[in-house]
């Protein structure tokens, strides 16, 4: 049953620079094809070619396989060979204000029918005052006046007239008119009029009551007057303009006989032009010409409230594809619910907030229509209101530009309700697994809108007709990236860390972000040698420097257990003692830790008390394991009697909880060796979980549990009887450290696969384990025969305990 | 006034007469822009209207008002606090507008007869302003402005509500000694950079028109104005109307006695035109 222990060759698997036909990644071309992801390359082909409702993507896989590149590579080479969707845009709705008109044309036609809008205000600024300075216009305008004028100053003058006969005086105030006694063009003076005879003052006061009266129906046909006046003005300026409008109007309509929304705007456009020409006018001109056409001053002011007012008549450009000749691919990367969807601006107007069709401002998913979009699926659920936004969006299959109080119902302002738009893109969501499982899980919608599943895999296989593949990868990020190119050493060594970075020999890492971070600080250290290629020490210096950048931690617990405290042996013997190794991560660093795992064992009822557990510090899985342990341990021990003994298993000087299963072949050593009180040597460390019937199982870490005890002995001097006890079948994911390879040349330091815990304890404690005879009995002098022994010990003790008590009953 | 304020083109004092009316407010606008830009002393003058105060007096007097017709008592106290709050309001106007532009100013009440009192204060001013027309509504040239066309000081600026003052400026000219006194004072005033006159030339024949404009060439000698010449031979207050709006002309010189034009031809320049008009009085009639 003897294990050999592993060869350096199968510590880590190299790769062989000969085997690339180059010298420096500058040789190769650029690679076109996606690497190592066939099932989701599958997915996207599919997901992209189908074009009905639902069938948009979710691109889910860890961070930094390059998800988004490879989605967005697809999205751009399937729009290359689509054309440019419409342009849309919004007018002004002149009979529901609130409500905007939506229309759509053919790409490019959205710039031209808003720049023949522009042109059109801009003629009608020309044309309309230059209507109403025509000589035409003045004298019929004069003649209109002149007529109310000449009617209001003779009513006026027949009533200054009638007072001067009475000899009255009419005076004025900021309130009304006064009439008074008159002598000498001066009011006469109170005391004069004091000596006015009583018919005489009588006279006067009838007098002034008779004009009061012819003056008080004189003001009272005066607002009948200026709006006969103010009519009889609009019907001369709608006479004025129809012609001239409705000819520039007209030539406009040709242009887009095809578009039947525009020919109703452009109806409607005429008709408001018409009535409402004294927007045409500024400031200048308005005044007084505006006001004594009847129009309103107030409403007329400078050139800018005179834009402000002609903007009506303009065409607010949504979307606008006149520079596309292909489908749009959008990249929403703040993915807010107005960035997605659209939003209606307000702007301050005397003290108000106030919007119209102008300020409608359009979304991505708008931009996208047509073509296709990608959000990230995270940034999406972090924003209010966003993911709902989008799934109305995509079930209703069109964008309704609101604000998402209105969505909600939740504000009553008022503001507008542009008409919605017909959506049609095509999104892709990029996102975590978890994020995918979640949304399947809980959202019902999800599965409905999000058909396609494109599932990146987080490495690849790692055969020798891919490594030509995956060095032209490394060559094409790099020079994407403006790095140096690598030498073929170089690239050989960036292999060898890619399969570390998956720990598995014979995978790749398909996460190039932390990949190409390596080449790129590799680049940094070629440059600052001087080197013109980065070598295959630039690497090497690279991933040290990294490491050390983040062990400080690492660094800090070692130092504590060379300073013995924490406690950990590395040579000697203990029974019921050995040292397992665990798994840290901070961030992104991950290193192996060495605990000291003991167990004590007494005569008892069977039952193995996990300590961790008993505290809360142990985990589920963990808890799992030690179970398994009890299981193993009656299964071979104690057949069908019952398991005579307790035993306590505790991980030293853990503070912070322990799950996993992986300490579980550990912890059994350490349960046979308290049992077969048989020491074992402490020069050893052990990983891996036991199954019931002692099979050891893989687990993760391997590779930095070893190094982490290899660093704790190499800190204090090799003895050559060093070593770790691994499953077997983690032999495939050994990518050692050069350092613990050339131990394992030089014989300082061992690592044995192991199968089996029988295996594991013959090598922890120097004894075989012994195969059970066929009269039930283990061999002498082996681990099994002295813990059956111990156990049948024990069992007597526990039946005579039990007998004692029953007697004292 | 000094002598030295009677220099040709000098305005050393502004009298602007506010009542409190839209168009009074038009003029304060335009004294407070000359006073700036000429430097000079501006004062308000608000009248207390001697004949207000004795209708007040009189028994059973009534206001008929514009807007809503009805009549209402006239009695004193109403009088006197309508009158303090026209002048309260014009004091404030005054005092904001000349602090914001750092003017040195002053203010006069005057109890007594509009016409008299205006009259009065223009024998102290070297520029008297006021609005067209007091708190009538209608468009004509009201009578207090009409006849201060018959009667006042030197230069009477008289404009409407809702005008400013612009920096282009026409003159009105024929041959007198007015003419002449006009293009100084037109000269004068605060002018667009490019330093242009357009000056209408009445005159009753092309060489009329063409010696006056050759004196005046003479006289722009080493003043360097950008001159444009306009003729007419027809004195007609519409045809000046028309030219100055044609021009966009910010301000209207007049020589208050001009060939062909009697005071009801100014009073009917004042009724049709929108810019502000100055009138000149002929050097005689400004030296009291």
């Amino acid at each position: 049953m003897a294990v050999e222990p592993l060869k350096p060759e199968q510590l880590y698997n190299s790769c062989d620079p000969a085997q690339f036909d180059f010298d420096t990644t500058a040789d190769l071309p650029e690679l076109q094809e996606i690497l190592g992801q066939p099932r989701a390359v599958e997915a996207l082909r599919f997901g992209i070619g189908i074009r009905q409702r639902g069938y948009n993507i979710f691109a889910l896989g860890p961070e930094g396989i390059g998800k988004h590149t490879i989605v967005e590579r697809f999205f751009r080479e399937q729009a290359q060979s689509e054309p440019s969707p419409s342009d849309w845009c919004y007018v002004n709705n002149f009979r529901q204000s609130f409500r905007p008109k939506v229309i759509q044309l053919t790409h490019g036609e959205g710039i031209k029918f808003s720049k023949d809008m522009d042109r059109l205000i801009e003629e009608l600024s020309s044309v309309i005052p230059s209507a109403f300075q025509s000589d035409e216009y003045r004298a019929r305008k004069q003649v209109i006046e002149s007529e109310f004028k000449e009617r209001q100053d003779q009513a006026f003058e027949s009533i200054q007239k009638e007072a001067r006969d009475r000899s009255l005086m009419v005076l004025r105030t900021p309130e009304g008119l006064i009439f008074a006694p008159e002598r000498d063009g001066q009011v006469l003076p109170p005391e004069d009029f004091q000596k006015l005879t009583e018919a005489e003052r009588q006279k006067i006061e009838e007098d002034i009551e008779a004009l009061q009266t012819i003056l008080q129906a004189a003001l009272e046909e005066l607002p009948d007057w200026q709006r006969e006046l103010r009519s009889r003005l609009r019907d001369l300026n709608r006479e004025i303009l129809s012609f001239s409008v409705g000819r520039l109007v007209e030539t406009l309509r040709q242009g887009y006989a095809g578009y039947p929304e525009i020919l109703q705007f452009l109806d409607d456009v005429q008709f408001d032009v018409v009535e409402n020409s004294r927007d045409f006018l500024d400031a200048a001109e308005s005044d007084p010409e505006a006001r004594s056409a009847g129009l309103d001053v107030l409403q007329v002011g400078s050139q800018s409230g005179r834009d402000e007012r002609l903007r009506r008549y303009r065409v607010n450009l949504l979307v606008d594809h006149s520079q596309n000749s292909h489908a749009p691919v959008i990249y929403e990367d703040n993915p807010t619910y107005q960035k997605l969807i659209g939003r209606v601006e307000q702007t301050a107007r005397l003290g108000a907030l106030v919007t119209d069709f102008s300020l409608i401002k359009a979304g991505s998913l708008l931009q996208a229509n047509g073509g296709y979009i990608l959000i990230e699926a995270r940034d999406l659920l972090n924003q209010p209101y966003a993911w709902e936004g989008l799934k109305r969006s995509l079930q209703s299959g069109q964008v309704k530009i609101e604000t998402p109080g209105q969505m909600l119902n939740s504000i009553t302002t008022i503001s507008l309700e542009p008409e919605p738009i017909p959506l049609d893109v095509k999104v892709a969501l990029i996102g975590d697994r978890l994020l995918y499982y979640l949304l399947a899980q809980y959202d019902p919608d999800f599965k409905e809108l999000f058909k396609i599943e494109a599932d990146f895999d987080e490495e690849m296989d790692r055969q020798t007709d891919i490594l030509q593949d995956y060095a032209q990868l490394i060559g094409t990020i790099a020079h994407q990236n403006g790095l140096l190119p690598l030498s073929r050493t170089a690239v050989a060594r960036v292999i060898e860390h890619s399969s570390r970075m998956v720990s598995d020999s014979q995978k790749l890492s398909a996460s190039m972000d932390t990949l190409i971070d390596v080449v790129r600080e590799a680049h940094h250290w070629a440059e600052t040698a001087g080197d013109s290629t980065i070598q295959a020490e630039h690497i090497e210096k690279a991933i040290n420097a990294q490491i050390y950048r983040s062990n400080r931690l690492q660094e800090r617990m070692q130092e504590e257990i060379l300073r013995e405290t924490i406690l950990i042996d590395t040579q000697g013997e203990k029974v019921g003692q050995i040292n397992g190794l665990s798994v840290l991560q901070l961030g992104n660093t991950l290193f192996g830790k060495p605990s000291r795992i003991s167990a004590q064992v007494r005569a008892g009822k069977g039952k193995v008390i996990d300590v961790e557990r008993e505290v809360e510090l142990g985990g589920p899985l963990h808890t799992k394991g030690v179970l398994i342990l009890s299981s193993f341990l009656g299964a071979r021990y104690a057949g069908n009697l019952p398991l005579s003994l307790n035993a306590s298993l505790v991980f030293e000087q853990s503070y912070g909880g322990v799950d996993g299963d992986s300490a579980s072949s550990a912890e059994l050593y350490a349960l046979l060796s308290a049992i077969s009180s048989v020491p074992i040597q402490q020069s050893f460390a052990v990983t891996g979980s036991v199954n019931q019937h002692g099979e050891v199982q893989a687990i993760g870490g391997v590779n930095e549990k070893i190094e982490g005890f290899f660093d704790l002995c190499s800190a204090r001097g090799l003895s050559g009887k060093q070593g770790v006890l691994i499953p077997a079948s983690n032999v495939k994911h050994l990518m050692l450290s050069e350092r613990v390879v050339e131990a394992v040349r030089s014989g300082e330091f061992t690592i044995y696969p192991i199968e089996h815990v029988d295996e594991g304890i013959e090598i922890l404690t120097g004894l075989p384990v012994g195969n059970l005879g066929q009269d039930g009995i283990y061999p002498e002098r082996t681990i099994n025969r002295l813990a059956q022994d111990r156990l049948n010990r024990m069992s007597a003790h526990r039946n005579w305990a039990d007998e004692d008590s029953e007697d004292m009953e | 006034v000094t002598e030295d304020s009677r220099e040709r083109g000098k305005i050393r004092r502004i009298v602007v007469a506010i009542d409190a009316s839209r168009h009074s407010l038009a003029g304060l606008e335009a004294a407070v822009d000359l006073a700036r830009q000429l430097d000079a002393d501006l004062t308000g003058l608000f009248i207390e209207d001697i004949n207000l105060l004795r209708l007040a007096e009189i028994p059973n007097s009534y206001q008929v008002g514009r807007l809503s017709l009805a009549r209402k008592r006239l009695s004193q106290d109403e009088v006197r606090r309508q009158l303090s709050t026209q002048r309260s309001w014009a004091y404030k106007a005054l005092e904001s507008l000349c602090h914001r532009h750092g003017l040195r100013w002053s203010f006069q009440v005057q109890r007594g007869s509009i016409l008299a009192e205006i009259t009065r204060a223009t024998d102290e001013a070297d520029l008297t302003i006021l609005g067209k027309s007091g708190w009538s509504d209608t468009r004509l040239v009201g009578s207090t402005a009409k006849a201060l066309l018959a009667d006042s000081g030197r230069l009477t600026l008289i404009l409407r509500e809702g005008v400013r003052l612009g920096r282009s400026v026409m003159a009105l000219l024929d041959n007198s000694d007015a003419s002449w006194e006009a293009l100084e004072i037109a000269s004068a005033l605060p002018l667009a950079d490019e330093r242009k006159l357009v000056l209408m030339l009445l005159a009753d024949s092309r060489q009329s028109a063409t010696a006056m404009e050759r004196e005046i060439r003479s006289w722009n000698q080493g003043r360097g104005f950008d001159l444009t010449y306009l003729w007419t031979q027809e004195p007609h207050p519409l045809i000046v109307c028309s030219i100055a709006r044609t021009e966009s002309s910010g301000i209207l010189v007049i020589p208050r006695e001009i060939q062909g034009f009697s005071d009801d031809d100014l009073a009917e320049v004042l009724n049709q035109i929108t810019c502000p008009v100055l009138f000149v009085g002929s050097p005689a009639q400004a030296v009291h």
